[in-house]
């Protein structure tokens, strides 16, 4: 790895294959520093065509590296997927991000993960070389603060979550390896299983988030631009995070620049991968696999 | 207040009179420096009665217009006449590629605005802003990942690299000594010789082919493309309507509607709304 790499890590199970390839590939599309781009794929079982597609990233940008880490031949992230909360949607992938202190070689110090829902428009170097002032993370007030902490009429777990606290999203983060690896998660992580906290909160961003309590870098809001609609588009954002139920990859969507998104995906892909949503679904509606 | 003239240019053919009237309105509403303003009109043939509307901007703020019928124009002539047609957008468009032919030598700065703009702020704070030594500054396109990329972001990859800056070339802020350097008439020339015209975007693309990485980056919001409702929270100082939706349609949902509908004046609102519907009624019977 060169010593200017930039580090991006993206965590997914297999139904997730098509969107990491288009964070991927936007990536890789708006930056000139493809040779230093380093993805780190936590991923769980893939088919081999699956695999196939996430390798055209190395075809088409011969300069990028990719690691893999298959997270179903990995204990620690099998006991923890065990005893966490699991949700139907999420999947227990989202706990995949707190174990990057373990699963990724220690030599990387900076490190950038986004969420697979993500559409990166800047140069990543950007986010990647900014100045983190000493903080261990850094990432963009959620736009749904305090409601996602606090829930219901503002009165959910105001024991954990004062709703004053500022309180990031954890889909685009900026990590220093460093600080990250100090503030002990996986310990953090069975104190909160073992106390009941895990059941009660959001998944992996409560927990994040209270790990990191006032102790994270506010970013500009054009990093990580949440739920982002068309109006969006001529503010200049720098990564679209599709948070809402809609979706780019959806037919029709009436998100930001879905349009180009399904060029960023490949128009094949695009198609592939929404014939391969309808079969999943048609199989769970007759009750054959998931 | 000092005496400098402010030059803005404006490139429009008969049927957009009246957003060119409107984009000069709120430039005179928005600055107090109104005298100092300098409009270049650079058209393709205006009847009378849409030049008395023109020339009520002088009227009401003591601003002073320059026509230019390019049409009379050598250069344009020669080259513009031999560029790609868009049925939208006509000739009209090549003729910013050619404004060191137009317009007087001795202007140093001048400030190019598409006519689908309304702006909101003082414009001296572009004709007065450092370029740092630039031959242009813009805005960045949102839509060029899709503009120069085109089909699964694979177009046109010898021209350009979709990771280098592209620019919305609707506002452009113009030191004409870079600019004159950059001999964009004769590229334009040669682009449309070697055939490379007929994969562009329009003069968009060749602006972006001759300044690429010679472009000072404004904010963002100094050409707020396709500007909706929840944009006017951000009080942008420029918008531009692109898009099939316009601020002069009877119902646009754009933002800011209904003020751009007083800037143009109720009057020429629904004045234009006839003339674009009379238009479309020639067509249909055949007429045009």
């Amino acid at each position: 790895m060169p010593s200017t790499a930039i580090h991006i890590a993206l965590t997914f199970d297999d139904n997730f294959w098509a969107p990491a390839y288009a964070t991927m590939r936007s990536v890789c599309l708006a930056t000139h520093r493809r040779a230093d781009l380093v993805f780190h794929l936590c991923h769980r079982i893939l088919p081999p065509a699956h695999v196939a597609d996430l390798k055209k990233i190395e075809t088409e940008f011969p300069a990028v590296s990719v690691y893999w880490y298959d997270l179903d031949t990995d204990a620690r992230f099998a006991d923890i997927a065990a005893r966490a909360r699991t949700n139907k949607r999420l999947s227990n992938i989202v706990y995949a991000r707190l174990m990057f202190g373990e699963l990724l070689p220690a030599e990387i110090s900076r490190l950038v993960y986004l969420d697979c829902d993500t559409y990166v428009r800047a140069p990543i170097e950007r986010l990647a070389e900014m100045d983190m002032k000493g903080f261990p993370v850094a990432g963009v007030t959620d736009a749904l603060t305090p409601f996602v902490s606090n829930r219901r009429d503002l009165m959910t777990n105001r024991d954990l979550f004062d709703p004053a606290d500022p309180y990031f999203n954890a889909g685009v983060l900026l990590i220093d390896m460093a600080g990250w690896r100090a503030a002990d998660i996986p310990e953090r992580l069975d104190r909160a299983i073992a106390d009941g906290t895990l059941d009660r909160i959001y998944y992996d961003q409560d927990f994040l988030n209270l790990v990191f309590r006032n102790n994270w870098l506010p970013l500009d809001f054009r990093w990580n631009t949440m739920d982002p609609r068309p109006a969006h588009q001529g503010i200049g954002p720098h990564i679209l995070h599709y948070t809402d139920r809609r979706k780019p990859w959806h037919l029709i969507s009436g998100t930001a620049f879905a349009r180009t998104y399904r060029h960023v995906m490949t128009n094949e892909l695009f198609y592939r991968f929404l014939r391969h949503r309808i079969r999943r679904r048609l199989l769970g509606l007759v009750g054959i696999g998931r | 207040m000092t005496a400098s003239p402010i030059h803005i240019v404006l490139c429009f053919d008969n049927n957009f009179w009246a957003p060119a009237y409107t984009v000069m309105r709120s430039i005179s509403i928005a600055t107090k420096r109104r005298a100092d303003l300098d409009f270049h009109l650079c058209h393709t043939g205006l009847s009378d009665e849409h030049r008395a509307d023109l020339d009520r901007i002088p009227e009401e703020y003591g601003a002073t217009l320059h026509y230019y019928d390019v049409r009379d124009n050598e250069a344009f002539q020669r080259i513009g006449r031999k560029g790609r047609y868009h049925p939208r957008l006509t000739h009209i468009i090549y003729a910013r590629l050619l404004i060191e032919h137009i317009l007087p030598p001795e202007i140093a700065r001048v400030i190019y605005l598409d006519c689908d703009m309304f702006v909101r702020a003082p414009i001296e704070q572009l004709a007065e802003m450092d370029l740092e030594g630039y031959p242009i500054a813009a805005v960045r396109d949102p839509h060029s990942f899709h503009i120069i990329g085109g089909r699964d972001m694979r177009q046109n990859q010898d021209l350009f690299d979709l990771a280098d800056p592209y620019f919305n070339s609707g506002l452009m802020v113009i030191d004409m000594e870079g600019w004159k350097k950059a001999n964009l008439p004769g590229r334009l020339e040669a682009l449309i010789e070697d055939g490379t015209m007929d994969r562009l975007y329009f003069d968009q693309d060749v602006l972006n082919l001759v300044f690429r990485h010679n472009w000072l980056r404004l904010p963002q919001l100094w050409n707020t493309l396709t500007p909706r409702k929840p944009h006017e929270a951000f009080d942008p100082p420029n918008l531009h309507f692109t898009g099939p939706r316009k601020p002069w349609h009877l119902v646009s949902g754009v933002a800011f509607a209904r003020t751009y509908r007083h800037v143009m004046t109720n009057d020429l609102f629904y004045r234009y709304m006839r003339f674009r519907l009379k238009r479309r009624l020639k067509r249909w019977i055949g007429m045009k």
